[in-house]
């Protein structure tokens, strides 16, 4: 621990900074919550809706709920100025004693800092308000039951090669009690050398892919999203994992996808094209799903 | 908090701006939603810890003065267990502000349950775990029960700075919730679950399930003598 001389000589200003705030605590909460209510009132914040899928229960808007609760908090604040003051004059005499000034320093920041952020939902990186949660309640089953009388053979007009894209091992966790059909999407590697394989974009080992390819669509970042492809696919076959670890013992990605042993893919060097599929798949009440249609979306040549 | 480490500090100094670079760039690409915001105050808190707090391989080995203890040791725990605090107490939270206060009564995992199921039979799914989304699509009792907990334990998770007794209580829920996020939600915040263990109290847990008899044998040999 560096004695108290030194700690003062070298944490002169951010000490300086601690002190000052811990004065002014009332006044650094009521500011936090004033630029809370204006972020509030002027940031529209469509991105994070998308990922809150339910209907709250005053049926107002996120921004509208976080102006009312700093607004209300900040009668409660007004109502508590008296504590407020005499925690602030304690803190301030906690900060300003000699020992120990940079442990002190270091938590009375932390502290202004994590008040701040909470009521104005700032993101500093390091540091944010944390995530609230979902509740699912729009949440529809992806498999609806199947009306139409099942086939007693494989559609003939679906390429085989896409049934390596169904996982069959999951039917037994299924709900079989009637026929059901369902709607997804799959992805495949086409190489010269005919073979044909799986891939999701858990390969990229990127936290929500989907933000990048938003702004990449379309022909013209055809080249682009081919050379991601075929950067970790290079990667995988040349160290036979994709970034630093093999995926069964790394640490997953934050949205992590099914696992895929793409280190024994054939050489990138023979690839030919990437390809994306729509289909439908029914799951009748017994035996093998099957792929009863198909269509090609989009294909991305190397 | 007596991490090892050829140069800790240094280390995490350069940790901590290596994975805030990678956090701005997770951010740049619109992604609010970021997992390691727990990590990376961890990484600042040891960067900002003075050296008398860090192990070092000579005192591995024996060969650097024996460590002292001391209380200079004690803030960047508090401040850690403070930083969990905020984290979890801001989640059960947000889940009032921005849900409702009955959000562990609506909270409906049977109807994730089925969706994600769906999505698992295809090979570009996210990777759930199709047991555990099969049992909660047949306990509807599950999410609620599951839910409560949750949001008691997030609101009331500053006890584990005054009352050590109860923290396993609270390390045990939200270890568990992470398990279930990512076993149901394919999200991964399971790093979250080292960080929690660091809430424990390992001194006092040897003291108590190791030395605590030897202790207690001794006393009695020298009240008897």
């Amino acid at each position: 621990m560096l004695n108290v001389q030194e700690s003062y000589k070298l944490k002169n200003l951010p000490h300086k900074l601690a002190s000052f705030l811990a004065a002014r605590l009332w006044f650094l909460w009521f500011l936090s919550l004033y630029v809370g209510m204006m972020l509030s009132l002027f940031h529209n914040t469509p991105r994070y809706h998308r990922f809150i899928s339910y209907r709250d229960t005053f049926n107002t808007g996120l921004m509208q709920r976080w102006f009312a609760v700093n607004f209300a908090l900040t009668f409660v604040l007004v109502l508590l100025w008296k504590p407020i003051n005499k925690l602030s004059r304690q803190l301030h005499a906690w900060v300003v004693e000699p020992d120990n000034r940079y442990a002190k320093t270091v938590i009375t920041l932390t502290f202004c800092t994590m008040i701040f952020t909470f009521h104005t939902r700032a993101h500093f990186g390091f540091w944010w308000f944390s995530i609230g949660g979902w509740t699912y309640e729009g949440y529809e089953p992806l498999f609806k039951p199947d009306t139409t009388p099942p086939t007693k053979v494989l559609v003939s007009d679906v390429p085989t090669f896409l049934y390596q894209g169904i996982r069959q091992q999951v039917l037994p966790y299924l709900d079989r009690s009637v026929p059901k059909k369902g709607h997804g999407n799959l992805l495949f590697l086409h190489y010269k050398n005919g073979v044909v394989l799986p891939y999701n974009m858990g390969l990229l080992e990127v936290p929500f892919y989907d933000f990048i390819y938003r702004s990449y669509k379309g022909e013209d970042f055809a080249g682009f999203r081919a050379g991601l492809l075929r950067y970790k696919l290079k990667r995988y076959y040349r160290k036979g994992y994709g970034f630093l670890l093999p995926s069964q013992i790394a640490y997953p990605i934050h949205n992590h996808y099914v696992d895929i042993d793409y280190a024994s893919y054939p050489d990138p060097a023979l690839l030919e094209k990437a390809s994306q599929w729509s289909v439908e798949v029914k799951v009748p009440m017994e035996g093998s799903a099957y792929i009863s249609s198909a269509k090609l979306i989009e294909e991305i040549f190397f | 908090m007596r991490p090892l480490g050829n140069l800790p500090s240094s280390v995490y100094r350069l940790t901590f701006l290596g994975f805030l670079h990678f956090t701005g760039l997770v951010l740049a690409t619109n992604s609010e939603i970021e997992g390691g915001t727990t990590s990376l105050f961890t990484l600042l808190i040891l960067s900002l810890s003075p050296k008398s707090n860090f192990y070092t391989f000579k005192d591995l080995l024996g060969k650097g003065e024996p460590a002292k203890r001391s209380t200079d040791h004690h803030w960047p725990l508090f401040l850690f267990l403070l930083a969990m605090s905020v984290f979890y107490g801001s989640a059960g939270l947000l889940k009032i502000i921005e849900i409702g206060p009955d959000w562990a009564l609506r909270l409906h995992l049977e109807r994730v349950a089925p969706s994600h199921l769906g999505y698992s039979v295809f090979m570009t799914s996210r990777g759930f775990n199709p047991a555990i989304l099969a049992f909660l699509r047949e306990n509807v009792w599950f999410a609620p029960i599951a839910a409560c907990i949750t949001q008691f334990t997030e609101l009331f998770f500053f006890t584990v700075l005054f009352v050590p007794r109860l923290r396993w209580l609270f390390v045990v829920s939200m270890g568990l919730l992470h398990f279930m996020v990512f076993n149901t939600g394919g999200i991964n915040f399971l790093g979250n679950g080292f960080l929690l263990l660091m809430c424990f109290d390992y001194n006092a847990l040897a003291e108590k399930f190791f030395y605590a008899k030897r202790t207690r044998i001794l006393q009695a040999q020298e009240s008897a003598a």
